[in-house]
């Protein structure tokens, strides 16, 4: 069985007190008596259709488990001046289509929740993770560092940690890195979710790959600089000239 | 601040953007999944996630492909 109740007392964090967060953990854990095994049955159930109404709720209740980590997490993160971005349950779209993809099992899905902090660079992003690794010194489980070995042209770095029977990613992504992801997004609402695991048209693939490689070496070369803003319009211009240079059109940015 | 976004990939259009106070958590989650049963039945598959931001600009910037998707319809040589 896996762990349903967390820590009620928590310190206030933006007017949401301690009653009301233990308020939805225990109104969650009360809901929620699902084994593990049970819990990837559920996640098997999923992929194959029709999608029941009484499994779409069980999954929300797997997913709303989370929230006490993930309040957790993002509160501590807040409280160390990171200017964090949150999803405290992930799509009922995306899971399906990672159980397809990937055959993980629901259980250990490490991303149900998750939050991300974008910085400026890599120095930066070097720092925030330093910063990271000490402020969850005993909670994190997993450390993976994309930069070194990117996942198709993917570049971050995920930290997860574990929080009372529950894990949440934070990824943490400099510009650059956010602005590939974004665009490798875009790409896939056009083209289809496999242009993120090298799939879709050849063009597209050849597209990501050489602005990633191309963004990874801008990185390694310029010096930090901490104006956010400069930074944001080099980039855009970044990716623009990458896209002409492979015969992509010129309409095709919104800005 | 609290987002519930429903957005239709295929189409890159936004469906469905609403906000909430980070109290009201567990509305802006009932409304989530309200949508998400809805949609069930009318047997369609859209992207419905609740986000957490700063502010609309925080959500904006760092979550642009639901407000800035591709102008024109991109097609590979």
């Amino acid at each position: 069985m896996i762990p349903l109740f967390g820590g009620v007392a928590r310190k206030k964090r933006d007017g949401v007190g301690n009653g009301l967060v233990g308020l939805i953990w225990v109104y969650f854990g009360v809901m929620f008596q699902m084994t593990t095994s049970q819990i990837d049955k559920l996640g098997k159930r999923l992929t194959k259709e029709p999608i029941l109404d009484v499994d779409l709720n069980l999954l929300d209740q797997y997913r709303l488990s989370f929230s006490d980590a993930y309040e957790y997490v993002v509160s501590k993160l807040h409280d160390a001046k990171f200017n964090v971005t949150g999803r405290q349950t992930k799509s009922t779209q995306s899971i399906i289509s990672k159980r397809h993809r990937e055959k993980t099992s629901l259980s250990t899905m490490q991303d149900i929740a998750g939050c991300r902090v974008v910085v400026p660079d890599i120095l930066s992003q070097n720092l925030a993770i330093s910063h990271l690794e000490i402020l969850f010194s005993n909670s994190i489980v997993k450390k993976q560092d994309r930069r070194v070995i990117p996942s198709h042209g993917y570049r971050a770095v995920h930290l997860v940690v574990s929080y009372n029977g529950r894990v949440i990613e934070i990824q943490v992504r400099t510009a650059l890195q956010h602005l590939w992801a974004e665009m490798c997004e875009k790409l896939s609402d056009v083209f289809g979710i496999e242009v993120k695991y090298g799939g879709g048209p050849q063009d597209v693939c050849d597209c990501l790959v050489r602005s990633a490689t191309l963004f990874s070496q801008a990185e390694n070369v310029e010096a930090p600089n901490p104006d956010f803003q400069i930074i944001d319009a080099r980039n855009r211009k970044l990716i623009k000239e990458v896209w002409l240079s492979i015969g992509g059109d010129d309409n095709a940015f919104s800005n | 601040m609290l987002f519930l976004i429903e957005f239709d990939r295929p189409k890159q259009k936004l469906v469905t953007y609403k906000k909430f106070n980070k109290s009201d958590f567990l509305v802006a989650q009932k409304a989530r999944i309200t949508l998400e049963l809805k949609r069930l039945k009318e047997n369609v598959m859209h992207e419905i996630v609740i986000l957490e931001a700063e502010d609309q600009a925080a959500l904006e910037k760092y979550y642009d492909r639901y407000f800035n998707p591709f102008k024109k319809k991109l097609v590979p040589k």
